[in-house]
C-alpha cells in the first residue's frame, strides 16, 4: 500500500511531495510492479487536494516511465524503470555521503570517529 | 472523453459604471472552479449571469448539450446555488422552506434533504430568519445539494464559516464532486480554501478575464522573482506585475513563464519561487492598494 502524507511546510510544491512519496513507495517495494495507484479521484479526496494536482503528479510519473496508464482503468506500477530508480538514489546518496565526509573532515574528525558515530546512530 | 457542463463565450454584461468584457471560458464535470478578483471585479456579476439572473447583452452560456442558458427554462434544474440573499422564506419553518422550493426541481430528494440538515446538526423546525450566518450557509447547502445539481454557484460560501466548518464544507464538496460528477464554481476572498480544492481558476479584474487555467498551470504560469533592487533594471517593466520593495529588496510577479524561458540568466540572477494564490492574486491586482 502507498502511504502518502502531504507537508504545508515542505518547500516542495503538493504535486512534487506526491511523486516524491510514489517514488520511495516503488523503490521501497512498498508498491510493486503492476500494482494499482489509488485513482487520481480517491487520492484527491483522501489528502484533500484538487484533482488537477493529483493528475499532474501521476502525468508525470507517467512522463517518468515509473507508472503506466490504462483508458478507462487508471494508473500502475511499471516493472522496468524501478531499478533504475535505484540506482538514481544510490547515486545522489553517494554525493551526499561525499558532501558529509568532507564536512567531518573540515570538523577534524577521522575515519574511525565517523565509523563509530555510524555504528551508534544506525541501530538508532 | 471529458464532458462539459459549461461554456460561455463572449459574455459581455453592460452597467452604468462597470462592464463585465468578454468572458470565455469551458468547465468540465465533475471539475471545481475558482473565481478570484478584488472586491468590483465582476465575480458576483458572472455567476449572476450563468444562473440566469441577469440578462446579457453579447455571448453565450451553454449549458450541457450546448443547451443556451437564456432561452431554455430547463437547464436551471440543474443549476444549484449559494447567493446572498438567498430565496427562502424567512417565516417558515427549514422543512417547511424544502417542501416549498425543493417543489420547482424535479430531482428533488427529500430524504436526502432531511439527511444533510441532521449531518449539519440544523433543526429543521427552526424558522429561516432565526438561523446564524454560518447555520444559513448550512442549510442553503444541504437545499442546492437536494436537488443533486450537475453544477453547484457558491459565491463566497465560506466567508460566514468558522475554519472547522470550513473544512468539513470543503471536504463535502468534494466528496459530492466525486459521487455524482457534479461540477462547483466557487468564488471566494479565502484563497486558501481554492489552494486546496480547486482545479481550474479564473481571475478577473476590473470587469476583464485576466485569466482562466487549470491551477498547477497557473501557479507556474506566474513565478515571483525577488532580489537587490539594483537588478531590477534587468526586467521589463510591462512584463512585470506590482513591485513589492523592502529596503534594499525588492520581489514581483511575472505576466507569463515565457518571459522566464527567453531569458534563463534570471534564475541565477534572482530568487525564482512557484507561490499561491493569493500571491498571484496581490501581484497581478491593477491599481492602488
Amino acid at each position: 500500500m502507498i502511504q502518502i502524507l502531504l507537508s504545508n511546510t515542505s518547500n516542495l510544491a503538493i504535486y512534487e511531495q506526491i511523486i516524491a512519496q510514489i517514488k520511495d513507495a516503488i523503490i521501497k517495494k512498498d508498491a510493486l510492479p503492476d500494482e494499482p495507484l489509488p485513482s487520481i479521484r480517491a487520492l484527491a479526496q483522501d489528502l484533500q487536494i484538487s484533482v488537477i494536482t493529483t493528475k499532474r503528479a501521476y502525468e508525470e510519473l507517467e512522463k517518468e516511465g515509473l507508472v503506466y496508464s490504462k483508458p478507462g482503468k487508471g494508473f500502475y506500477v511499471s516493472k522496468s524503470k524501478t531499478e533504475m530508480l535505484k540506482e538514481k538514489r544510490i547515486q545522489t546518496l553517494e554525493t551526499q555521503m561525499i558532501e558529509l565526509i568532507r564536512q567531518c573532515k573540515n570538523a577534524e574528525l577521522s575515519k574511525e570517529d565517523m565509523m563509530s558515530m555510524l555504528d551508534v546512530l544506525y541501530d538508532e | 472523453m471529458e464532458e462539459k457542463i459549461l461554456e460561455v463565450k463572449g459574455l459581455s454584461k453592460k452597467y452604468k459604471d462597470f462592464k463585465l468584457q468578454d468572458i470565455n471560458f469551458a468547465l468540465d464535470k465533475g471539475y471545481i472552479m475558482g473565481l478570484i478578483g478584488r472586491n468590483g471585479a465582476g465575480k458576483t456579476t458572472l455567476m449572476n449571469c450563468i444562473l440566469g439572473k441577469l440578462h446579457y447583452e453579447t455571448g453565450s452560456i451553454l449549458l450541457e448539450n450546448g443547451v443556451e442558458q437564456f432561452h431554455e427554462n430547463t437547464g436551471k434544474e440543474d443549476l444549484g446555488f449559494i447567493v446572498e440573499p438567498g430565496p427562502f422564506f424567512p417565516g417558515e419553518t427549514l422543512e417547511e422552506n424544502g417542501k416549498m422550493l425543493g417543489a420547482f426541481y424535479k430531482n428533488w430528494d427529500s430524504d436526502y434533504f432531511v439527511s444533510l440538515l441532521k449531518r449539519f446538526e440544523l433543526n429543521r423546525d427552526k424558522l429561516y430568519y432565526d438561523l446564524s450566518k454560518g447555520m444559513k450557509t448550512k442549510f442553503q447547502l444541504a437545499f442546492a445539494l437536494a436537488h443533486r445539481p450537475k453544477l453547484l454557484i457558491l459565491d463566497e460560501p465560506t466567508g460566514g464559516l468558522d475554519p472547522v466548518f470550513r473544512r468539513e464544507f470543503l471536504s463535502m464538496i468534494q466528496s459530492e464532486v466525486r459521487d455524482t460528477m457534479m461540477s462547483v464554481i466557487i468564488s471566494t476572498h479565502l484563497t486558501t480554501d481554492l489552494d486546496k480544492v480547486a482545479d481550474y481558476i479564473m481571475m478577473l479584474d476590473k470587469g476583464t478575464q485576466l485569466f482562466y487555467m487549470d491551477k498547477e498551470e497557473m501557479l507556474d504560469s506566474f513565478p515571483v522573482l525577488s532580489g537587490d533592487v539594483e537588478k531590477l533594471p534587468l526586467l521589463d517593466k510591462d512584463k512585470c506585475g506590482r513591485v513589492r520593495r523592502k529596503g534594499n529588496y525588492f520581489s514581483t510577479m511575472l505576466k507569463s513563464p515565457e518571459y522566464l524561458k527567453e531569458h534563463p540568466e534570471f534564475k541565477t540572477e534572482f530568487q525564482v519561487e512557484r507561490t499561491s494564490i493569493e500571491e498571484i492574486m496581490y501581484y497581478l491586482s491593477a491599481g492602488e492598494m
